[in-house]
Parts: structure tokens; sequence; C-alpha cells
């Protein structure tokens, strides 16, 4: 049984449609990593779910999570849900946290909303979840502004917020990309040990399948607005069925292989206006013959152990 | 908090210094002799002697100001012609009359207006949009002191409703007072209301974008919450700093709806100094708008700061 | 929304007279419901003389304090003179006077703004100065500056463009400091041109865009303040028709005879409502980033 299943997502902006046909599951204490290049669609996919989509986006399919239809939800019972059962945080920690109230008034509104906390009780957890977050000092912090507060120990506080009702889902967007790379080995290891002493299910979202490799059990790799190839992380690592896969991770530098060029893909993700109509990676792909640019192709379960969605997975692979 | 306070303080100095030589300076663009504009074209010699005499008029333009800011330092501003009593005192006593008619007014222009803003930037594109913007434009189109006649004619005249002037001070019958207040401050606040309405719909939509507006809706904020704490807090502080800019133009306003609505205050004093050419009413009178002009503005700027953390702390 | 503001930078900011300005600004319904507004109003004053059913100042006592009727279309006031034909008149006096503050404001205010953002040294007294004429309410500084100077037309303009001068050079400041860090500001400064000529040949023609809105504005202020100047009885002086002028005349009778008031100060409102929508078209026409930062 699942946590969260979505089914078949789409969203469109007036007629253009951004994403189509994305289907995964998270099962409950999971971390699955959505994977793909700016304008894949991965950071729709979340706000989809939250149900924030930006002005003018609709969604359509089906998204469950513990039994309940997300997509037919009232606002109401939605905002009852966001922050409490399944919390976000975001990829700026700079600008997401609002600069005119305290970072322990941002974490005890939380509270006092879903748990109807009163102030002094509020208060009170905040500190401790900034010292759960492990930032130093907590109870002068909880006063402080977020411009006092460095970008990573930002980024620890909205892991407070998000973390304040113990939610069943954490979705994470880029949660370290803003950040410098020795504060974002302590953030991934902050998210991966909470998640382990809390039982979450994360939903990883990221450009870096370094970070994947780290702490997610799955993967799933979006491109174009659609599911590319999805599986076991250490499948999807061993033996990757889609070019594009192949291709990403041939772009991950190495501390241990042969210092040189990097190969880097070709040209870069279509705009939604106009995405090809069959294989929409066929125009970058080095093995697209012309029977993929007819229809699209369906993801399909491939003796490797993955899923993918190329009609040549097992020539290419 | 402490050094940023002290610094506004010590930057307000030289526009005060300026503003005071600029309001003693107005007699002298008075072209040919101020006496005899003054006293009139009746006046005999000796009443014109006398006259120049008072007003320091036979000593040189350097011991003029000189005698002036000595004076000043100690709160004197000189002597009315007209109404045989000193400036200051003159001043003082219609002050309240003033003081209550601009800020009742900043008032409702504020939360009228921030609240037209509001409306505006959530409907944003929409027919509430765009009748909160249209309204707004109208405020600022129409000329107020006309307004105010229109509005005694209707509300006193033809309903009968309100007082068609006079003053009533609050501490002798707040209902009285109120009854007195509210068509003049609501005319005046008309123009300045229009302004506050487009400059929050401009900074609410800038902040509605803002990535801590999205965090605070991922929190499962309702949209009040939202729409009011999170967004308003952080649109408010560019539209406070037109609140001192919005006050000096209520005082100004102010001069001619006094007259309007025969309220005893001080923009009807400098009126009626200017029509009899009361020369040291008129230099006490700008003298001290635009000190308390200055002063509200550092106000504001305590505010601003209050309001924001990151001038607070002496970022930015 | 990084896209567009992420461009300009790259470009010189967009010029008054650029190609597709008109056609744009003429699409742009603000404003041509302000140029609707104010050019019928404006083609009204200056056609009086031909339209004005009788002379504004000839009394006539047998028509004293007339309602509005076919003959006297807005009535009479109470010397029996036409309100109609008062009005049109006051219109030139106030399309004049506004104009000419706008004129005097963007020449003067111009001037010292282009030098207060080009010459950092005369900025910080310069601006002293206009903080501290901005100290003084406008409409208080030019009512007791006209009636110094004594009644007339001109000394209106005078006082109004003193009270309304630092407006205007604090807009041109502001654009002066934006387009002097412009990549081809520096490129004229390197081949050694001289300070004059930079402003005067590369600074100031691209600066010019907010001067042009924010003196749409003035204009509308500028035709606010001098109705409440002659209301007051410091405007151009009798017998000259004023809109202002004329709602004083009504003022007493308001109980009796409110038409008297009335129609002057609609015509106002017409006026500036027309020219506060040709600054919006202006402003979003020409450079939309002006949104917030005027007025």
């Amino acid at each position: 049984m699942s946590l969260l299943s979505v089914q078949d997502l789409a969203v469109s902006f007036g007629p253009t449609r951004v994403l189509e046909g994305v289907s995964f599951d998270i099962a409950e204490g999971e971390v699955l990593g959505v994977v793909g290049e700016s304008g894949s669609g991965k950071s729709m996919t979340a706000l989809a779910i939250m149900g924030l989509l930006p002005i003018g986006g609709r969604a359509a399919g089906r998204i469950t999570f513990q039994d309940r239809d997300l997509l037919t939800l009232p606002e109401r019972a939605m905002q009852r849900l966001r922050g409490d059962s399944v919390a976000m945080i975001f990829q700026e920690p700079m600008s997401s946290l609002n600069p005119v109230l305290t970072i322990g008034e941002q974490i005890a509104e939380v509270l006092r909303r879903h748990r109807g906390m009163r102030r002094r009780d509020a208060h009170a957890e905040a500190v401790s979840l900034l010292k759960l977050v492990e930032i130093a000092a907590a109870e002068r912090r909880v006063d402080e502004y977020p411009h006092q507060l460095s970008g990573g120990m930002r980024q620890r506080a909205m892991i407070a917020i998000a973390l304040a009702c113990r939610p069943k889902l954490l979705i994470a967007d880029e949660p370290t990309t803003a950040l410098d790379a020795t504060v974002q080995a302590g953030i991934l290891d902050l998210l991966r040990g909470l998640r382990r002493e809390l039982g979450m299910a994360v939903l990883l979202i990221t450009h870096d399948l370094g970070v994947v490799s780290d702490i997610c059990e799955r993967v799933v790799v979006m491109y174009a607005g659609r599911v590319a190839e999805a599986g076991p992380a250490g499948r999807i690592f061993e033996q990757p069925a889609h070019p594009y896969t192949r291709a990403l991770l041939a772009a991950i530098p190495r501390l241990e292989g042969p210092i040189g060029d990097l190969p880097a893909i070709p040209g870069v993700v279509p705009s939604p206006a106009d995405f090809p109509k069959g294989c929409r990676f066929a125009p970058r792909c080095a093995h697209a013959r012309p029977a993929c640019e007819v229809a699209p192709p369906v993801l399909r379960a491939l003796p490797s152990g993955t899923e993918a969605a190329c009609i040549r997975a097992e020539e290419v692979s | 908090m402490l050094r940023y306070a002290a610094g506004r303080l010590v930057s307000a100095l030289p526009v005060l210094l300026i503003v005071s030589l600029l309001s003693f300076g107005i007699v002298w663009i008075v072209p040919g002799d101020v006496a005899v504009e003054m006293a009139g074209p009746t006046a005999t010699a000796e009443e014109l002697a006398r006259l120049r005499e008072r007003l320091g008029l036979t000593k040189p333009w350097h011991e003029q100001l000189i005698g002036w800011y000595g004076a000043l330092l100690q709160g004197d501003l000189g002597e009315s012609i007209l109404l045989r009593q000193g400036v200051g005192a003159a001043i003082v006593e219609r002050l309240p009359v003033t003081l209550s008619l601009t800020f009742t007014a900043l008032l409702i222009a504020f939360v009228c207006g921030t609240a037209l803003g509001v409306l505006a930037a959530v409907r944003a594109g929409k027919a509430a949009d765009r009748a909160a913007m249209g309204t707004a434009l109208i405020g600022f189109s129409l000329p107020d002191f006309w307004l105010g006649l229109v509005f005694v004619y209707l509300f006193a005249v033809v309903l009968g409703w309100l007082p068609t002037g006079g003053y009533v001070p609050f501490t002798q019958d707040p209902l009285g007072w109120a009854q007195a207040m509210i068509l003049p401050a609501g005319t005046l606040a008309l123009s300045q209301m229009g302004l506050f309405a487009r400059m929050t719909r401009a900074a609410m939509l800038e902040v509605l974008r803002q990535d801590y507006v999205r965090t605070a809706r991922a929190k499962g904020m309702p949209g009040w919450i939202v729409v009011g704490k999170h967004a308003l807090r952080n649109a408010l502080i560019p539209v406070v700093t037109v609140a001192g800019i919005a006050c000096g133009v209520l005082l100004g306003g102010a001069v001619v709806i006094e007259s309007v609505f025969s309220l005893p205050g001080v923009g009807r004093l400098i009126v009626g100094a200017i029509q009899r050419r009361d020369y040291p009413v008129i230099q006490g009178g700008l003298l001290l708008t635009a000190t308390i002009f200055v002063l509200v503005n550092l106000a504001v700027d305590l505010l601003y700061a209050a309001l924001d953390p990151r001038i607070r702390h002496g970022r930015r | 929304m990084a896209g567009v503001e992420a461009l300009p930078a790259a470009a010189p900011a967009p010029r008054v007279k650029a190609p597709g300005a008109l056609a744009r600004l003429l699409a742009h319904p603000s404003f041509r419901w302000g140029l609707l507004l104010f050019g019928a109003v404006a083609v009204c004053g200056l056609l009086a003389d031909w339209l004005a059913p009788y002379d504004p100042l000839r009394n006539n006592f047998r028509t004293r304090f007339q309602p509005p009727s076919e003959t006297f279309w807005f009535g009479t006031d109470r010397f029996g003179r036409d309100i109609l034909s008062r009005t049109l008149f006051g219109i030139q006096v106030s399309l004049r006077i506004g104009l000419g503050v706008a004129l005097v404001t963007a020449l003067v205010g111009g001037a010292i703004g282009a030098v207060a953002g080009f010459w950092r040294r005369a900025d910080g007294p310069i601006m002293r100065v206009m903080d501290a004429l901005m100290a003084f309410p406008a409409v208080l500084l030019a009512i007791a500056l006209a009636a110094a100077l004594g009644p007339s037309e001109l000394n209106v303009i005078v006082a109004l463009s003193i009270a309304y001068v630092p407006r205007t050079a604090r807009v041109m400041r502001a654009g002066v400091l934006v387009v002097r860090e412009f990549p081809f500001v520096e490129g004229a400064r390197a081949i050694g041109a001289s300070p004059t000529r930079v402003l005067l040949r590369h600074v100031l023609p691209n600066a010019m865009a907010p001067l042009v809105v924010q003196q749409t504005y003035v204009f509308a202020l500028a035709v606010l303040a001098e109705a409440v100047l002659s209301f007051l009885g410091v405007g151009p002086p009798p017998p000259t028709p004023t809109l202002g002028g004329v709602i004083a005349d009504g003022r007493d009778f308001i109980q009796e005879a409110p038409w008297i008031s009335i129609t002057p100060g609609v015509v106002i409102a017409l006026v500036v409502l027309g020219l506060n929508l040709m600054g919006d078209g202006l402003r979003d026409a020409l450079d939309p980033r002006l949104r917030t930062a005027i007025r």
C-alpha cells in the first residue's frame, strides 16, 4: 500500500501541456528521487501534488494520498493537509523565508495552525525543532530574522518549518542546489538522518544524480514533461535503459575516472510549446531512428529491472 | 536602532535650516515696499514708519535674519500685525483643529487606500481590480475643495444629516467632534486614498510573486493569513514611506478644506493672513507646517525601521 | 519575469521618439480615453470665443441667479453672468497655467535634476534644497508665493513652478543616475567626450521618458492647484474668469444656487482625469518598469 500514488498526471497552462502521463508511487518511509534537467517538469509535479500550481495551471489525472484524491479535494481540506501531513521545502532558502517575521514565528504559526498550540508552547516547540535540525544556539536563533542567518542555516530553518508537524511525506525541491558544496553535504546528511529518525517518506527533486545515488531508494527520471525511466536506484545506476538516463549518468564528474571533458548532452530541453510529436528526447538522442518520431514511446518493464520509455531500450543497453 | 534614529535626526537638521531660511525669505520676494502693501494705500507716513519699526524693516537684511533666528531659538515667531497676538500663540491655539483634521484624513486615506489596493491586487485583472483602481483614479482627479462644497450641499443642505461646518473639540464632545470631522476629513482623504491604493496594489502584486508567499501557502496557511500577514506586512514597507509625503499633501489640502468647512485651524489662519498680508503669520505658518512635515517624515523613517528588520539591523 | 527585467539593461532605455511608441500609445486604452476627455475639454476651451453664448464678463442684473434653463444651460451667477461662458473661458486660463507650469518645471527641474544626478559633488547641496522645498506642502507654498508676488497669471505660473520643481528634479535625477551607468555612456566617456557633451548627447535623451510621464502628472496637479489658488483669491485677478474663481463665486450661495459651483468643478475633474489617464498610458507605453517609481 503506497502512501502517495500519482497516476497519469497532466498539467496544462491554457492549451500548453507542460506535463503528461506522469505516474509513480511512494511507499511509507521511502525516499524517491525525481531527476531531470530544468524544464523537465519535476518542480511542476511537486507543485501539483501540493495543490500550489501557479495561476492558470490545471492538473488532471489522479494524485492519491492516504486514500484521498488530492486533485478533487476542496481547497480548505488541502490547506489542512499542507504543512501537516505533506510538507515542502524549496530551492531558494534566501527568498523562501519571510523577511519580516522571526524564524520562531514562522515555525510556530504552523504548530498553532495545525496543532492548535498556544503561543508559548509553539515557541518552545520551535526551539526544539531548531535543535532537531542542528542549529547551534537555537534559543537565540529562534528570535532572529532570516537575514541574520547564513544560507545553510536558513535551509535548516526551512526544514524545521516543514518538519514541525511530523509530516508523512516531505517534498524537497532542489534543497541543496543554491548552497555551497560543503553546506550541501551537511543538509543531505541532516535529511537522511531525520528521515530515518522520523520515518517519513521523501520526494527528493534534483538535477544532480550524485545527490540521488546518495540517499534515494528509487528514482524517476523525467524529460520534457514525461517520465523517461523509473526503477530502483541501484538498477538505474548500474544498468540505465533509457539513452537520456545514460547521458545524464555520463555527465556526472567522478573522482576516480580520468580527468577529461564531460560528455555534455547536445542541445537543450524543448519548451512545452514545441514538444516533438514522438519521443521527446529523439532530437537530442544519438540512437534515434525514424520510428522514434512517430509516436510517444510507452513506459515498459525491462529485464534489467527498470521501466523505460524507449522503443530501442534493449538494443541501447 | 538608536544609531539609525540619531542618523536620521542629524540629516534632518540642514533641511530644517533651509526651511527656516525660506520661510523668512518669503518677505524678500514681495515686489515694492512690504510695509506699504500691508498697511494699504491710505496709511500715513507715520503709520508706515511705525510698521517698519515693528517688522524690523529698518535694519539691514543680515541683522533682520540674525534677529529672526535669535527669536526663533527662544521659540518666538514674532507678533501678528492684525491679531495683536503672538504668532506662536495664535498657531498653537488653532493647531489641534488642523492636526485632528490632517491625521483623521491620513488614517482614512491609509486604511481605505490599502484595503482598496489589496483588493485590487488579489483580484488583479478582474472586475473588482478595475473598479478599485477606477475609484482610486477618480479620487485623486477630483478637486477636493469643490468636492467639499458638493458634500456640504448634499449631506448638510439636502439631507440635513451633518453640520455645514464648524468645529467641536474632541475633549468636549467626542460624537460632535466626529460629526464635524467626517465630511472634511473624508473629503481631504480622497486624493491620498487613491495614491495609497495604487502604491499598495503595485507592492502587493510584487510581493505575492515572492517565494515566501508560496512557502506560507505550503505551510497550509489560509488565504487571509497569507495575504493579510505574510504578504501585507512586506507590501506595507514601501507604502508607509509614502505616508510621510501624503501627510505633507494633506497639510496643504487642510488649508483650503478648513476654509470650505469653516474650521478654525492653522490653515484658515494662514489664508486669512495671506489675504490681509499679515507677513509674520505667513512666515510662522510656513515654518511650522514644514517643520511638522519634517518631523512626521522622521517618524515615518523610524516606523519603516520597525516594519523592516533588515533596516533595524543596519543591513541594506 | 526575470527575462523581461534582464533585457533593458543590455539595450539602451527606450527613447521617447522611438518608432512605434506613438502607435503603442494610441493603442493603450487609458491614453485613448484620457486624450479623448482632455482633448474634448481643451477644444471647448480653445474655441470659447465661438462657443460661448454670452460675454463672460458682462453683468446683467435682470438675469441674476438663473437656474439652468434653455437660455442659460448651466445657469447664471449673482451678477447674472452666464456660467457656461465663464467656464469655457476659465478652461483657457487653467490650460495656459497648467501647460506653463509643466513646461517651466520641465526645463528648470529637468536641468536641476540632470546636474544633481550627473555631477556627484553638486548632488548633496542641490537635493537638500529640494528636500527643504518639498517640506512645504506644495499648495500652501504656492498660495504664499502667489500672494507675495502679487496677483497675475504669470505670478501664478511662477509660484506653482517653484512649488512643483522638486518633484520633477527628483524624477530627472533618478533617471540620470540610472542612465549614466549604461555601457554606451561609459563608452562615450572613454573616447574622450567632454562631460557636458556626454550629459547632453548621451544621458539626457535616454532619461527623458520618466520626465515626460511626470510632467503629464504635474500638468494635472497644476490645474488642480490653480483652481485652489483662484478659489482662495490669489489666482489671476478678477474679472478674469477662472474655474476656481467661479466655484468661489457660488460658494456662499451653495444652498440657493448650487449650479454655480458644480459646473466648473466637473470640468476641472474631467481635465485632471484626462491628464492622469494620459500619464498612466504614457507610463505604460514608454517604460513599464516605471509603474511604481513615479508619483
